[in-house]
């Protein structure tokens, strides 16, 4: 049951009341991060492995990569899927393993569900042979309201099947922003992507976390924005999280 | 009407069970990490359907002893429709702040997979199906289950009097059947109830069990040989498991197999094994420990407590209502830890506050000579003792 928010929120007063052990500061990573992107470091920590794409990218110089997900990872509300984070990953990829041939295929379909990326997993997926698959989930089942036990249950399917194929599986949970925190709740769905991480071991991307940081400290508002306005702050936030996903990425596989 | 003379425990602890309620449904609350729920497997849900259930059973039990089983009938009938009522008027709280919300709607990020949601799209059907307990968004899942649970008990109650054990037999059959072949009551537009009525019954008809029960036989259970260690044993298992779950969360340390045998037994929707012997072992612990008239129950800070718990259904309501508040001034004002305190404290201080206040306007409807501390004493008179 892991759960990154309340991890979070318990980290902070962990961190007060223990003055808990030094936080593993990592060698400072060599792609910058713009300063409205950064986020504290311990929120990207994980610990679980990416053996796959480690693999293709010691041996073969080069890492493929499929980003699963629905509206957001087709980059909806920004300019296309050109300025959508899987875009922005391969990039800032590239730039931190700047020998090695990096590929990011996007494979984002509207409003879809974990059951309903199943479907497609066999065409959009396993044919393209990739190393790691970052599914990006969750949002279309907090919207709906949907079973949390089925939720869970069309993850590890999921996951253990692109396992089975020899592909490393990252969890990207869902997007954060006020008005819809308001309305709907995403923490079970948040929550049940941190379970089934911590029952296959698998890395967690939380966007969720991150998103509400920067909403928290100002840093991103929609509030009075034309479209256009709103087009490219869109763009600028996939560019942040498609940067700080290829930071986490990149220090698993360092 | 004759008086029951009131265990105070009950009170207290559905009190309780109410603020550990308001406090969990602040989503990402801080100080919900202090609540039941974070020391043991079980939490506030099972203490309240528990409580509710033995509480039901006291109070129409001896309405039907005293006025027949039809009019019995006619009284939990009776109560089952001011839930209902109380249900409703949560959920026009929930659509107020969701038209707010849609009306002000400026995320394009968000905008596309909002289409999904069929509340936004039909909000004419949502209606109907909120009056059916069908829509059963967050916070709007606790009163329908109280409802059904409370209105199939208007059947079972008098043979739950007569043939207590054949009666608990069937339900606990009904559980197990419910946890192995996993069926349940489905909600709008997809999904099925948060707490599953035929699981969570179990538990409703164990404390309504326990309370027909004559004192000889809560007696003899009390002092089974044994049960007391067994009891203690289990529970001290479950605060250190539970605790070394939070702990290994937050160094992002549990193992994958610990992770696959909580949620195999211990998941809410349908009262896990591991939630419900947790709890029963929790409440045997405490039973044994406080006795009735343990001095605690009388002290200054249990006061608060105690008469939130004699007012459940409008506390109940109020820390939902609060929950909701809580939350949209976290969401909006601020994250920070200051801020998850203050929120906690003052709801809980306008609970407090709205009980007492409560307990104040009842007692001036009745004959003077009784001042407030007789509240916590206060004899309850059938049938409202069902709050």
């Amino acid at each position: 049951m892991t759960k990154h928010g309340r991890a979070w929120g318990l980290a902070l007063l962990a961190v007060g009341i223990l003055a808990a052990a030094p936080s593993a500061q990592a060698q400072t990573p060599r792609v910058p991060l713009p300063n409205v992107c950064q986020v504290p470091d311990d929120i990207l920590a994980d610990s679980s492995p990416l053996p796959h794409s480690l693999k293709q990218l010691r041996n073969e110089r080069r890492l493929k990569i499929v980003a699963l997900g629905s509206s957001s990872t087709l980059g909806m509300g920004g300019s296309g899927p050109e300025a959508a984070y899987p875009a922005r990953l391969e990039a800032t990829l590239k730039a931190h393993f700047p020998t090695a041939a990096i590929q990011v295929v996007n494979k984002g379909v509207s409003r879809q569900s974990a059951r309903q990326m199943l479907d497609r997993l066999a065409s959009d997926v396993l044919s393209e042979r990739p190393a790691l698959v970052v599914w990006e989930t969750g949002t279309a089942e907090a919207v709906r309201g949907a079973e949390v036990d089925d939720f869970v249950n069309a993850l590890l399917t999921g996951v253990d099947k692109m396992g089975n194929h020899g592909i490393d599986v990252l969890l990207m949970d869902t997007q954060y922003s006020r008005s819809t925190a308001r309305i709907i709740n995403f923490q079970p769905y948040v929550d049940a992507i941190g379970q089934v991480a911590g029952m296959r071991d698998l890395v967690v991307f939380p966007r969720y976390l991150v998103m509400r940081m920067w909403v928290d400290e100002e840093r991103f508002s929609f509030a009075d924005k034309n479209p256009t306005q709103a087009r490219a702050l869109a763009d600028q936030i996939y560019d942040c999280l498609g940067r700080l996903l290829a930071r986490t990425i990149a220090k698993t596989l360092k | 009407m004759t008086v029951i003379s009131r265990d105070l425990r009950l009170d207290f602890f559905r009190g309780l069970a109410l603020l550990f309620i308001f406090l969990d449904h602040i989503p990402d609350n801080l100080v919900s990490y202090f609540t039941l729920g974070n020391v043991v497997f079980s939490d506030a849900a099972e203490i309240f359907v528990f409580l509710s259930g033995y509480t039901a059973a006291l109070v129409f039990g001896t309405v039907l002893a005293q006025h027949g089983t039809t009019f019995a009938i006619a009284q939990v009938l009776k109560r089952c429709w001011t839930l209902y009522v109380a249900h409703i008027f949560l959920f026009v709280v929930f659509v107020a702040q969701v038209s707010y919300t849609a009306a002000k709607f400026d995320n394009p990020m968000f905008l596309d997979e909002m289409k999904v949601w069929d509340f936004l799209q039909e909000p004419h059907i949502a209606i109907l199906q909120a009056l059916a307990l069908r829509f059963q968004p967050h916070f709007l899942d606790i009163l329908p289950l109280y409802i059904v649970l409370l209105s199939g008990f208007a059947l079972v109650l008098p043979a739950l009097r007569r043939w207590p054990w054949a009666v608990l037999g069937l339900s606990g059959a009904l559980y197990l059947a419910a946890t192995i072949f996993r069926f349940n009551l489905h909600t709008y537009p997809e999904g099925v109830w948060y707490f599953n009525p035929f699981a969570w019954q179990v538990l409703f008809l164990i404390g309504a069990a326990l309370a027909l029960a004559d004192r000889d036989a809560r007696r003899r259970l009390r002092e089974w040989p044994g049960l007391i260690w067994l009891s203690a044993g289990f529970l001290v298992l479950c605060i250190a498991g539970r605790t070394a779950m939070t702990v290994a969360t937050f160094l992002d340390a549990v193992p994958a197999w610990a992770a696959q045998f909580i949620w195999l037994i211990g998941d809410k929707i349908t009262l896990g094994p591991l939630r419900l012997l947790n709890f029963l072992a929790l409440a045997h612990v405490t039973v044994t420990v406080l006795r009735q008239d343990h001095p605690v129950f009388r002290s200054p800070f249990a006061e608060p407590v105690i008469l939130c718990g004699q007012h459940s259904l409008n506390i109940f309501c109020l820390g939902i209502f609060l929950s909701f508040l809580g939350h949209f001034v976290l969401v909006e004002i601020s994250q920070a830890i200051p801020m998850h305190l203050a929120v906690s404290a003052a709801g809980t201080l306008i609970m407090f506050g709205t009980a007492y206040f409560l307990t104040w306007s009842k007692q001036r409807r009745r004959p003077t000579g009784e001042g407030v501390k007789m509240a916590t004493r206060a004899p309850q008179t059938a049938p409202q003792g069902g709050e």
